[in-house]
């Protein structure tokens, strides 16, 4: 799109890591974002191992309560505001600029200073544990009065509130960059309904960071200046309060952790279908209104507070099938008369819509709140929110690794050793959270360090704890995929799978300014199938 | 820039029509000032995204090519040290008054710095086109 002059006098290359740190290049901010989610992913899954094996059998006394608490706290808060939504975000920083033809993102300082933000969020979160009363301990949502000084003191449950607060702003900035850059930054010929599939969930979920999280900002500013003496949140008034200000960034986070990883799978869906993704205008528009509608759903996390109007939200929350139903239509249109090929990113694309589909069935049962008032605070909701953010999420998280590894890298991800990966994620994910709707339906507890002799709970619970150890070796598996592909690597070239979408045009890894080529023309959301396509019928009519 | 404010329009109307059953059926002071932060987020991307854009942005099709020369940065520490002086500035709140004030002397540093580079990319620019025929320029000379 644009002609660029030459690089900054003052800016010449650092060279290492202390440059990369600095770096406005999206690539690289998007790198440094990723990587460092996934090392608070290991972290998050630390403390989920040591939540199982507390939870093993009915009385082990593995931690105590009190770091039982902090456990609890701590991995939600970390996989929510450390992983999976910033992962999302990075993922959106790498690919989105690539795949709508720019040159570099829009306000490129603004990322860097919104990366070094969460990251800052995320080592302020973590430090509480430093601290001698421990880390945060009143959940992730940090519910008033529970999480005034009174009944969670320590400076550790003030660290986690600012480092909530940082993280929120760090991914607020980096989600205003993606719009600016979209709006702005979009290659000649790639008008807003050329867009690819991916970028338009990266849109989406861009609007719902900058309309929501900063809510979010407010809400831990207002609950620190509580916790400092102020009282804001009075009464059962102000919990009421506190609640809808926090869910009104709590509910629309959960589709920012869901709609960029949907686009992944379904890019690695398309790709190895050989087919254009099917129905592309009824799914654009379906996101804009699944999106919109998952800004109206949060006060169904408050159905049985009594503080709020259940009609209103047991309706929007149930129109919510609709735009997801039209993406399930479009994922098994693409598939039906294509040119399947099962590699691992298709595999885990698929596993992802298979087991979203568990999560999301079972959140249309507790969006009625003559049902939610029965499964509340018991383990049918863990159950239901992992089986769409570690079920869903992560496997299209997974579905975009092996599908884009080779443009990022240059180099292959071992295929044998990804369907050794997926396998185990399958079996342990299913062993963790599908014994946890039946917990759920005899009434097991949420958030308890320990639970009665019950029959059957400790098999349950045993078989849960197995599950959580087999996704543990699942990741280190996958951790040794990434070593030995870097180690050894197989060349990829610059398009190994025929891909659909912009970024295919360009090296591997794409060089500092992404095209040193001129791009194709861009007539449709796959550019590059286009171009194929034409070039066959060009042949067939020479021929 | 072309269309880029469309679908955050559409968004938008969205969010508003929805902001207007809430409104009806739940009458909530704090719901309704949830969503107005939002909708007054949208207006104001669309606004921005009009203004700057000449009103490009809320036509319809794909962006024309833009050949005005730009400076691309390729670090920018000045930004990064604004971050964190900010972030150990909050951290002070928590952890000792000395974080506050290092925090602050940080970002003041930082937004120096950043103040700085974007003077030097300005300098590239003016640079760049003293130095190159303008667009306008090349054409006239290829013309035959």
């Amino acid at each position: 799109m644009s002609t660029v002059a030459r690089p900054l006098p003052s800016s010449s290359r650092v060279p290492g890591w202390v440059g990369s740190l600095a770096s406005t290049d999206h690539k690289r901010i998007g790198l440094n974002m990723g990587l460092c989610s996934l090392f608070f992913f290991l972290v998050g899954g630390l403390m989920a191992l040591m939540m199982r094996t507390q939870l093993a059998q009915p009385a082990t006394h593995f931690v105590s309560d009190e770091t039982y608490n902090e456990l609890f706290t701590m991995h939600g808060s970390t996989m929510i505001y450390l992983f999976v939504t910033p992962m999302a975000l990075a993922l959106g920083m790498y690919l989105v600029p690539l795949q709508i033809g720019a040159a570099r993102i829009a306000w490129p300082r603004i990322a860097v200073s919104g990366f070094w933000v969460w990251l800052a969020g995320g080592v302020v979160m973590q430090s509480g544990w430093l601290t001698e009363e421990g880390a945060g301990r009143a959940g992730w949502f940090a519910y008033v009065p529970l999480s005034n000084s009174s009944n969670t003191p320590g400076v550790g449950q003030d660290l986690w509130t600012l480092g909530v607060l940082l993280a929120a702003v760090g991914m607020t900035l980096i989600a205003a960059c993606l719009l600016a850059t979209i709006a702005s930054r979009r290659a000649p010929g790639m008008s807003v309904l050329r867009m690819p599939v991916f970028a338009w969930t990266s849109f989406v979920s861009v609007l719902m960071v900058v309309g929501s999280f900063p809510v979010l900002v407010v809400t831990m500013a207002l609950l620190y200046a509580e916790r400092s003496g102020a009282h804001i949140y009075v009464g059962s008034e102000g919990v009421i309060d506190y609640q809808d200000m926090f869910w009104f960034f709590g509910h629309p986070v959960v589709y920012v952790m869901f709609f960029p990883y949907l686009g992944c799978a379904a890019e690695a869906i398309a790709v190895n279908a050989h087919k254009r993704w099917f129905g592309y205008k009824a799914f654009v528009l379906s996101m804009l209104a699944f999106s919109a509608l998952s800004m109206s759903v949060w006060s169904h996390h408050m159905f049985t507070t009594g503080g709020v109007t259940n009609q209103y939200f047991a309706f929007t929350s149930t129109m919510l099938v609709v735009p997801a139903g039209i993406e399930y239509f479009d994922m098994i249109g693409t598939l039906i008369g294509g040119a399947l090929v099962m590699r691992v990113s298709m595999l885990f694309a698929l596993g992802f819509f298979i087991q979203f589909l568990i999560g999301g069935l079972s959140g249309i049962f507790i969006a009625s709140p003559v049902l939610d008032y029965q499964a509340q605070a018991s383990y049918m909701i863990v159950a239901h929110f992992h089986y769409t953010l570690f079920a869903g999420s992560v496997f299209g998280f997974f579905a975009g690794v092996y599908h884009w590894f080779p443009k990022i890298t240059g180099a292959f991800l071992r295929e044998s050793i990804g369907r050794v990966h997926l396998v185990l994620l399958a079996i342990g994910t299913n062993m963790t959270f599908g014994p946890m709707f039946v917990l759920g339906e005899e009434g097991m507890t949420r958030r308890i360090a320990e639970y009665p002799q019950h029959p059957g709970w400790g098999t349950l619970n045993l078989i849960e704890s197995i599950g959580a150890g087999i996704i543990a070796v699942a990741v280190a598996v996958f951790l040794f995929n990434v070593w030995v592909s870097l180690r050894e690597r197989v060349p990829a070239g610059d398009d190994p799978w025929h891909g659909h979408t912009l970024e295919w045009a360009t090296s591997s890894p794409p060089p500092r300014l992404n095209f040193e080529r001129p791009l194709p023309p861009i007539t449709s959301y796959a550019p590059l199938l286009d171009l194929r396509e034409r070039a066959a019928r060009d042949a067939g009519a020479a021929s | 820039m072309r269309g880029g404010a469309l679908p955050v329009i559409v968004w938008g109307c969205l969010l508003g029509a929805l902001m207007a059953t809430n409104a009806i059926w739940t009458g909530d002071t704090i719901q309704i000032g949830d969503y107005a932060y939002a909708m007054l987020t949208i207006v104001t991307i669309v606004l921005a995204l009009a203004l700057t854009s000449r009103r490009r942005a809320l036509r319809r099709g794909a962006p024309e090519r833009d050949e005005r020369p730009e400076a691309v940065p390729d670090i920018s520490f000045g930004a990064a040290l604004a971050a964190v002086g900010f972030a150990a500035l909050i951290f002070g709140l928590a952890f000792g008054h000395f974080f506050i004030y290092f925090g602050a002397g940080l970002m003041v540093l930082g937004l120096a710095r950043v103040g700085a580079e974007l003077r030097s990319q300005r300098r590239t620019v003016e640079l760049h086109r003293t130095s190159s025929p303008s667009p306008a320029q090349v054409r006239r000379e290829r013309a035959p």
